[in-house]
């Protein structure tokens, strides 16, 4: 049913039935896509795929074909080398300033320090998927943050190692990752492990768990049952994860700590402590009555091995892969189809998800007609698409990376998506809240935000204050960006290959006139092929350069500040 | 034909824009029929407590403390701390703002507001509030959502225009509300600040959207970009007109509620404010170990009282108090026993407030029983459907009619009296009664079974019963009963052993009553 014909049903009961989109037709399903494969196929799998795909990577990916590039998408890349302390405006007494953090003791009492440590770190992720290829590990990296949530914990140490307990199964075992997140410290700190004992068990984690993390929570089937699992399931699981902690271990001279995970330990004084409930715990019909016998520290795991054998923790995630990187809805052909195809594979790889990913991002069902610029643009994605996609020139200079892209992290911050602030442990709105997902990104207060920022970069006029060093600016090359096409001196054809690398869908020629106008102000098109000769004869020259930049620059403002900039 | 105008006029019945051969236009309906009174010029704002906030250490009842003592002695505030509303029940220390505005007759208090069959998933239970449906029931769309979506049906097409120049609904910090939506799309406009809204150039729009969800989710981002352009100027104007700047207070809930209070004296007819404040999640460091009054709930219960004291005192320093009513929310309350992290886990119902000059002050309500022995997932138990206070709110402040309201929440709900003084429309008061149900039962603990008693009028009731984490086990009686004093027998010999609620309500009453199995 068509949105607008919604307006007429009167009946508020009618309303919830109702469906406010379509799902993407099932097409093939999961058989591999073997139709054309040209440069608008493959811009859609590296716009969702990875971020900010350049005109170049695309045309890379045309002519290596579907399969090589989905081989290139998850080749395992290096773990990018640890954050670093990038300033010395505060002194870390065990990380001198280019030296990195990670590892190093933490001295609470120098005040600061772990506001610089998180600075440190929210950059970097930010920098790690800027100078990352064609790859799909980012983009994961940023998908299981919004699964496995830990926010606004305020211990960089602990924030890093958690990252890095994510990034060492990013492509690979999904059940391996649920174990290693069970006993993180950054989890047990976030969602109150470490203080879950025998005397009072806290049940925060048990109940994320199930309904956020593995299971998913079905519907109602009677008291305190969810049919994935039931209130008793909480309270028995929470008893097989007490007796961890956070131990900080502090040296009494400088009062500087070291973080430990530790079991049945006194966190206080790191003495044994059995905090550890040692009674055989029983689970409810929903397990088929299992129960977990004490095994202590190693309990955990067994946990999860017995969570993993319900197919529900392969066709929860399999639901949020495809939500992630296709469509918000899920109709009962797309659970069939696709979802249900999706979990048996997995299951099959024994939860390795590279293998999941790979066929539904080769699949007929990913690139049908309808899949094109139907998701709506997260912050990040949008972000990038502008500063990688549009070219902003790499620096070397280590401090000044850092402040660029902490001062990007703060910029985006009020479009609502942020590295370690998530608004919940559900992660962001945009990808469980019904019925408007996606749009929940863009409303009257993101929607300026982004125009605005967009403008700052496209006319690098992205400033910010280092310490000692005055404001520095940057932005979006413009004209190498331009030069990267075949013709950029046919201003026709300029605008058409870039309306092609940026925006999802082909527009109106209407639109495509528009922005040739804004591109040429009063230039004829003849006067642009002068003005961009002049500038590729000699690049160097400033006020050759100067001269495409200044056409360059509205045309980009005008097309990023189109609606169609933000679907992807 | 200009963009813009193309919009426009495709908003307008002057030139029906077709979709798949469908005016977008042909919805005809007076809706003003559903009003008893059209220039209703009143307000509501919704002030969302996420995470779940502790009701037992936000109002205290004074009455079961030796049973709460034993139950979470690691987090109870101080019995000689608590602001007295009255000989029982006291607030949470740090709620000096709200005390005053309770002393003022403004300001009240409605305890044990939930739902059967209590959801414990923090998404879950802020959607069923949000939607106001059902605990098993999912609907998408909210309670307010549903209330504009009956007023103005074809919104945003043609939105604002001469009869609704300024936003529906306002949503100060944040993403809009789900309170607000609607099938389509959602009413309220969010804003942070209303001193930088500065219009975006309008690019050229598409004028052939493809039936697609490409095309709905392009038109969705145009009329987003054009609503931010209109009503820009619109609160723009409302926040010159009250004077400009909004001084900072330090109290993040209070900055919110002054750009509310300005925005209103500037004029907006904008009829729901939504803010939130939280996180109440307190799982653990709910509160101070040593002092119990301080901490983490103790900071926000501060901000809370502070700001509604100060948007109180606000709105009537320019005289609008009288058209502007508030209310409290959170997804649930929290566990009676306290965990060992110095927090507690999430639970079932817990209190309401609602404050302003037209709110009847006082207490809706007993205060909740706790037994000496609540088992580790035991909650507060359901005294009022949270419903019911969105039925009152709809009926006696925006004066919609009770057959609409029906339609918009699905049921029927008793109506509170929480409204007074200030509707001069006169809408009949059917929550008045000269009696009490007397609800009790007997033997109680009970093995084999009880007697529950109660009296009543001629009317329908309803009997239920729900365990202690608010799971709905059986209906014991539901239909009509003639006026006078009922027995009923209720078997007890197949229940587990533990703590169960019987509830009795009818239209305009209701009545929980603690009942223990021992067997």
């Amino acid at each position: 049913m068509n949105r607008r014909q919604l307006f007429q049903s009167l009946s508020p009961t009618k309303l919830d039935m109702e469906d406010r989109s379509q799902a993407i037709p099932v097409g093939g399903g999961l058989n591999p896509y073997t139709g054309t494969w040209n440069y608008a196929t493959a811009a859609h799998l590296l716009r969702r795929a990875m971020f900010g795909p350049t005109h170049e990577q695309i045309k890379q990916a045309v002519s290596d074909g579907l399969n090589a590039t989905i081989t290139k998408l998850f080749t395992k890349t290096a773990n990018p080398s640890p954050p670093l302390t990038y300033a010395n405006n505060v002194i870390d007494p065990y990380s001198a300033l280019g030296e990195t953090w990670v590892g190093k003791r933490f001295t609470p009492s120098v005040q600061g320090l772990n506001q610089l440590r998180d600075n440190s770190l929210f950059s970097w992720a930010l920098q790690n998927a800027f100078n990352e290829g064609v790859s799909i590990t980012e983009k994961m990296m940023l998908f299981w943050h919004n699964h496995f949530v830990v926010s606004d914990i305020y211990l960089a140490n602990l924030s890093y190692d958690y990252l890095s307990t994510i990034r060492k199964n990013v492509l690979g075992d999904f059940k391996q990752m649920a174990k290693d997140i069970t006993v993180d410290g950054a989890m047990l700190m976030y969602l109150n492990g470490e203080t879950n004992t025998k005397v009072a068990p806290n049940e925060n984690y048990a109940r994320e768990l199930m309904e956020l993390f593995t299971l998913g929570k079905g519907e109602l089937a009677g008291p305190g049952d969810y049919t994935t699992y039931t209130e008793q399931d909480i309270l028995a699981i929470a008893k097989v994860l007490t007796g961890w902690s956070v131990l900080q271990n502090r040296d009494p001279t400088d009062g500087s700590v070291l973080t430990t995970v530790k079991f049945n330990t006194n966190p206080r004084n790191g003495q044994p402590q059995s905090n550890h409930d040692t009674t055989t715990k029983q689970l409810s019909a929903r397990f088929n009555f299992a129960t977990i016998a004490n095994a202590n520290e190693k309990e955990y795991e067994n946990l999860i091995d017995i969570i993993f054998q319900k197919r529900e923790a392969a066709t929860f995630i399999c639901r949020k892969f495809y939500r992630y990187f296709v469509y918000y809805k899920v109709d009962l052909a797309i659970e069939n189809d696709i979802i249900d195809g999706l979990a048996d594979i997995l299951i099959a790889n024994d939860f390795k998800v590279d293998s999941v990913l790979r066929k539904l991002l080769s699949s007929d069902h990913f690139y049908s007609n309808e899949a094109y610029g139907a998701i709506i643009r997260p912050p990040y994605d949008w972000f990038f698409n502008t500063v990688k996609a549009m070219k902003m020139a790499k620096q070397t200079d280590m401090s000044l990376v850092y402040n660029l892209f902490l001062s990007a992290y703060r910029n985006i911050l009020p479009q609502s998506q942020a590295y370690f602030g998530l608004p919940s442990v559900a992660g962001w709105p945009a990808y469980y809240q019904e019925p408007a997902y996606h749009e929940i990104w863009v409303n009257s207060i993101s929607y300026p935000l982004r125009y605005t920022f967009g403008q700052t970069l496209i006319n690098k006029k992205f400033g910010f204050r280092i310490n000692g060093q005055g404001s520095q600016i940057y932005g979006v090359e413009v004209a190498e960006y331009a030069a990267g096409f075949d013709t950029p001196g046919d201003a026709t054809k300029l605008v058409a290959d870039i309306v092609a690398h940026l925006l999802p869908q082909a527009i109106q020629q209407s639109q495509l006139d528009f922005l040739k106008a804004k591109l040429l102000g009063n230039m004829t098109e003849a006067q642009w092929l002068t003005t961009w000769n002049t500038y590729k004869n000699n690049p160097s020259n400033v006020p050759a350069k100067t001269a495409v930049e200044t056409r360059l620059r509205p045309f980009l403002v005008t097309l990023t500040s189109m609606p169609e900039y933000h679907l992807s | 034909m200009k963009r813009r105008s193309f919009l426009k006029a495709s908003a307008l019945a002057s030139t029906p824009l077709l979709i798949n051969g469908i005016p977008v236009n042909a919805v005809a309906r007076n809706s003003f029929l559903d009003f008893v009174a059209p220039d209703n010029d009143k307000i509501l704002v919704l002030i969302q407590l996420t995470g779940g906030n502790d009701g037992l250490n936000c109002v205290l009842p004074l009455d079961q403390y030796s049973n709460l003592d034993k139950a979470r002695n690691k987090i109870l505030i101080k019995e000689s701390l608590g602001l007295k509303l009255i000989d029982k029940t006291a607030l949470h220390p740090a709620m000096v703002g709200m005390k005053s505005l309770y002393d003022d007759g403004n300001l009240n208090l409605i305890h044990s507001v939930g739902y059967p069959n209590q959801n414990r998933s923090h998404f879950r239970s802020t959607d069923i509030w949000t939607t106001g449906s059902a605990a098993d029931k999912i609907v998408t769309t909210g309670w307010l959502g549903r209330y504009y979506d009956n007023h103005h049906p074809s919104f945003p097409s043609g939105y604002p225009n001469t009869d609704n120049p300024d936003p529906l609904a306002i949503t100060v910090g944040g993403n809009v509300s789900q309170t607000c939506q609607g099938p389509i799309v959602n009413f309220s406009l969010s804003i942070n600040d209303p001193v930088g809204l500065t219009p975006i150039p309008e690019p050229e729009f598409s004028t052939a959207i493809p039936s697609t969800n490409y095309g709905n989710e392009l038109r969705f981002l145009m009329t987003t970009l054009q609503q931010y352009n209109d009503y820009s100027d619109v609160i723009k104007n409302a926040n010159t007109a009250a004077g400009g700047t909004i001084a900072t207070t330090g109290n993040p809930l209070l900055d919110r509620l002054n750009i509310v209070s300005q925005l209103i004296k500037g004029g907006l007819k904008t009829k729901v404010y939504v803010v939130s404040l939280g996180t109440f999640d307190t799982h653990s460091n709910q509160c101070d170990p040593d002092d119990h009054e301080l901490g983490n709930q103790a900071d926000l219960l501060g901000q809370l009282a502070g700001a509604m004291r100060g948007f109180q005192d606000s709105l009537k320093k320019a005289g609008l108090e009288k058209r502007v009513i508030g209310m409290t929310f959170s997804e649930f309350g929290r566990r009676i026993k306290a965990n060992d992290s110095t927090g507690t886990d999430h639970g079932t119902a817990g209190p309401l407030f609602l404050f302003g000059s037209c709110i009847k002050g006082g207490i809706i309500g007993n205060n909740p029983t706790i037994s000496d022995n609540p088992t580790n997932d035991e909650g507060v138990a359901m005294q009022y459907d949270f419903r019911s206070v969105y039925a009152s709110i709809l009926i006696d402040w925006f004066q919609l009619e009770t057959s609409l309201v029906k339609e918009i929440l699905y049921e029927d709900f008793q109506k509170l009296p929480i409204i007074e003084g200030c509707i001069t429309t006169s809408v009949a008061d059917d929550s008045k009664r000269d009696f009490d149900l007397n609800l009790t039962s007997s033997p109680n603990p009970a093995d084999q079974y009880t007697v529950l008693s109660f009296d009543c009028k001629n009317e329908f009731v309803q009997i239920k019963l729900y365990d202690s984490i608010g799971s709905e086990i059986k209906t014991i009686y539901s239909g009509k009963v003639a006026s006078g004093h009922h027995e009923m027998r209720l078997e007890t010999a197949s229940l587990r052993s533990g703590n169960y609620v019987v509830r009795i309500s009818s239209q305009t009453a209701q009545k929980t009553k603690l009942l223990s199995v021992l067997n």
